[in-house]
């Protein structure tokens, strides 16, 4: 049976031969069910509406969609020469980088601290985690009163004001951003300390015996390690980019204080903002379109970089 | 313990994730099953379901022994219930009838909630003099709700925005202005206000932004605050809506239409600036070249408003609330003391502020007025005041009612005069059709309420419904919404106050300009 299975294996890797063992190529058919499946309903099944109504526009007087392969490229030729397009892509890479890299570095080394157990770590692992239990539009709510009604009556009591942090023009963006980082903060957390959990003892105490320090440890051992979570985080992040809303359509619905916002939050805008029902449905799915043709291949080039990363 | 704290915090996201789902109508009324049933289901905010639940009774009362309603049944049992939709047109709704807010016309119609009502707006009703509901309605909304020639929902409350100010203490500060500019607070002096009529609503308010900013000088030298508006983020609407006004009075009813009609010439459209001041010329406006609108002198005016009076360079000139509880208590004030003499609001807000007025009584009644708009300049004095009615609320019938015959007759009640002037005496306020307001009734009104009256039936007052029966508009409701269009630009969205109050170097030309230049690069194609 073991030969078999070998065998069936090889055959499967080689990917050259027929799986003769009936058995084999049953269980082999039941484990692709699940994800074909999985990709079959929610992307094709979803995304089908979506990608021929990229080539349409909707009448609402009529309550009728159009086959119209120009209207929605015109328009996007024309947000293409408008400075604020441009300003929000930018902010969408910036919110990337935060989020994603800069939010994966920080998770590492709280994820490391709370490994090593050291001082209340579990004090830290529950404010970290607790974001992720709390639902997100709650936080935001959490988050509004206390900027908007706490904060400026404790500075007034102590005899100083400060202009509201989430409705100035100039800093809103910033404010937000952290907050988002805030809240996403928690899984990452728990996925890295579960997967540090994994690392031999006996590879850590080899790295002792050797004289490694802790940041030796963490950056020479640990972070090897548990490459492949953190890869798997980065490449699953690189899709957030054009879809992240940055939590500004929670806090600000259709009416934000300034011009910062991501693709994300514009796509919540088209779809969602009241009154404007299906009209900006067909643009929406287009600029979705667009932007999976950008994401596709940077999710290929950096998984394919990372992969290198983990060869060396 | 352990499983104690998993359990509390089970219960507690559990709690959260359900306090987001929408609310559906109750009523604890029980059913009596000898009797025809129908529901409604009102908007739970600042209109309340009294008025609702008072002429449910007048209705069964009046109908107490009919038995063509329902089969084996007499008489009628109304329940009212109240509830607030995130998002109505993709809700199941199970009500009979619906008086709500916040959603298309359109959208609405298409998602297939609406019941046919063309019977009941355009059939003579012989307990209403013979009048038709489609009579009552403003012509730019009648032509926008017809649909091939149907009708499916009757617009619900005035949507008027703007200042709303404390006469009370205007009187006892003299913020009220003689002709001549001088301030008083004895009503014998007061002054004819922007409308140049004297003896009727305005008298005695701000003539033109100059008179404006005059009195807003004596309120800061008073130590009164002159504004307070809410910034809470689904309310920050309110400031640009008020301006929607600005821009109407300024442009007057015909120009204004332009914009909904997309056919006619534009006599004041800003083609440049010599120093501050715009110059102006006509425009032969079309569906191709409507986008030259967005640079009328009334916007422009109505900027210079928000920039230079109402904002100022001054700090002291506003105060926010965080919600519009917030924002209605700072104006209404604490134990008797008032710091702050007018408040950004819609025209619901005396009924959704009702607590706090009553807790202020015990330190002295307090009337209250709607602000006049005030011309942008002297030479526009005793013109037609025109007043933008921004309303996104219906009143309808589900599709999906089963009881469709007394659904339709109940519908048809609510709307005689009879049951309109009811609304306005148990509610403050006016629903956004005409019907005359008897002097008796006006008698019981708050002062609030008095001013909104007169101005629904002053000659000298106009009110505009922002709405377009034009087929490209309706088309490109994403780009005409009316939550954002009149005002977006490319870089500050679309609320001019906020943005100014955000940053006060910001000038009305540059927002103005970039306005014109987003609505230019943007106008739909055709």
């Amino acid at each position: 049976m073991k030969t078999a299975n070998k065998k069936a294996a090889l055959k499967i890797n080689g990917g050259s031969s027929f799986i003769r063992n009936k058995g084999d190529l049953l269980f082999y058919v039941l484990l692709l069910l699940i994800p074909i499946t999985q990709i079959a309903i929610f992307y094709f099944g979803v995304n089908f509406q979506n990608i021929l109504m990229s080539f349409q526009t909707y009448s609402t007087s009529e309550n009728t969609f159009y086959w119209d392969a120009a209207a929605n490229f015109n328009r996007f030729a024309k947000e293409l020469k408008d400075p604020n397009f441009w300003l929000m892509i930018k902010d969408s890479f910036i919110v990337w980088i935060f989020t994603q890299l800069a939010g994966t570095v920080l998770a590492l080394f709280f994820s490391y601290y709370i490994f090593k157990k050291r001082k209340l770590y579990n004090f830290f692992k529950f404010v970290l985690f607790l974001p992720s239990i709390i639902p997100g539009l709650l936080l935001v709510l959490i988050f509004q009163s206390f900027a908007n009604n706490a904060l400026p009556a404790f500075l007034e009591h102590i005899g100083t004001t400060l202009k509201p942090i989430l409705t100035d023009s100039k800093n809103y963006f910033t404010v937000v951003t952290v907050f988002t980082i805030w809240v996403g903060f928690g899984s990452q957390v728990l996925v890295y300390s579960g997967a540090m959990n994994q690392i031999p003892d006996s590879m850590l105490e080899a790295g002792k015996l050797d004289g490694a320090s802790s940041f030796t440890e963490f950056i020479q051992l640990v972070v090897p390690y548990i490459m492949p979570t953190v890869a798997t985080f980065i490449i699953a992040g690189i899709a957030t980019i054009f879809t992240n809303q940055n939590n500004l359509f929670s806090f600000y619905g259709s009416s934000l204080p300034g011009a910062d916002k991501t693709i994300g939050y514009y796509l919540y805008y088209l779809v969602d903002a009241s009154g404007q029902g299906m009209s900006n449905y067909c643009y929406a799915s287009f600029l979705g379109l667009i932007s999976t043709c950008v994401a596709a291949p940077l999710t290929l080039l950096v998984r394919r970089s990372l992969r290198k990363v983990g060869e060396k | 313990m352990k499983k104690n704290v998993v359990l509390f915090i089970g219960a507690l996201t559990s709690i959260s994730v359900l306090t987001g789902c929408g609310r559906q109508s109750s009523s604890s009324e029980s059913v009596d099953s000898t009797k025809a049933q129908l529901t409604i289901n009102t908007f739970d905010g600042g209109i309340g379901d009294k008025w609702l639940k008072n002429a449910a009774r007048r209705f069964e009362e009046a109908n107490a022994e009919r038995t063509d309603f329902e089969e084996g049944r007499v008489g009628v049992q109304i329940h009212v219930g109240k509830a607030r939709y995130a998002d109505m047109t993709t809700q199941d709704l199970n009500d009979d009838i619906y008086f709500q807010e916040g959603f298309d016309y359109y959208i609405m119609g298409n998602n297939n909630k609406f019941a046919d009502i063309t019977d009941v707006l355009t059939t003579p009703n012989p307990n209403d003099n013979n009048k038709t509901i489609l009579d009552k309605i403003d012509v730019n909304l009648r032509n926008y709700m017809n649909r091939d020639g149907k009708y499916y929902a009757v617009p619900f409350y005035d949507g008027i925005y703007g200042l709303v100010y404390n006469k009370s203490l205007f009187e006892e500060k003299e913020f009220y202005l003689k002709n001549d500019g001088t301030r008083t607070g004895d009503p014998s002096e007061f002054g004819t206000g922007p409308n140049g009529v004297q003896g009727d609503w305005d008298d005695g308010l701000p003539k033109t932004y100059e008179e404006f900013g005059q009195m807003m000088t004596w309120m800061r030298n008073d130590g009164i605050t002159p504004f307070v508006y809410s910034s809470d983020k689904d309310m920050s609407n309110y400031t640009h809506r008020m301006l929607d006004s600005f821009w109407s009075d300024d442009e007057g009813y015909d120009q204004i239409n332009l914009n909904y009609t997309l056919s006619g010439t534009a006599n004041n459209i800003v083609s440049g600036f010599e120093g501050d001041t715009p110059i102006t010329n006509s425009v032969d406006i079309s569906v191709s070249n409507g986008y030259e609108l967005s640079k009328q002198l009334g916007l422009y005016n109505a900027l210079r408003f928000a920039r230079n009076y109402l904002v100022g360079n001054n700090s002291d000139n506003f105060d926010s609330g965080a919600s519009v509880d917030i924002a209605q208590q700072k104006f209404i004030g604490r134990k008797g003391i008032v710091n702050c003499a007018m408040l950004v609001e819609g025209t619901w807000w005396e009924n959704e502020a009702r607590s706090t007025i009553e807790s202020a009584k015990k330190y002295g009644d307090t009337n209250y007025g709607l602000m006049a708009i005030p011309k942008s300049d002297a030479s526009k004095v005793g013109e037609d005041a025109t007043f933008m009615n921004v309303n996104r609320s219906y009143g309808f019938i589900n599709k999906a009612s089963k009881h469709m015959k007394l659904a339709k007759e109940f519908f048809a009640f609510l709307h005689t005069d009879a049951e309109l002037e009811a609304f306005t005496k148990e509610t403050n306020m006016t629903r956004a059709l005409e019907y005359t307001v008897s002097d008796s009734v006006k008698s019981t009104l708050s002062t609030y309420a008095r001013d909104l009256v007169a101005i629904k039936e002053s000659e000298h007052v106009k009110i505009f419904s922002p709405y377009s029966s034009h087929k490209f508009e309706i088309d490109n409701t994403g780009f005409f919404s009316i939550e954002t269009y009149p005002w977006k630009t490319n870089s500050y969205s679309s609320n001019p106050v906020t943005k100014f109050i955000d940053d006060m170097s910001l000038s009305a030309r540059t927002y103005f300009e970039d306005h014109a230049s987003y609505v230019t690069n943007y106008w739909p194609q055709q």
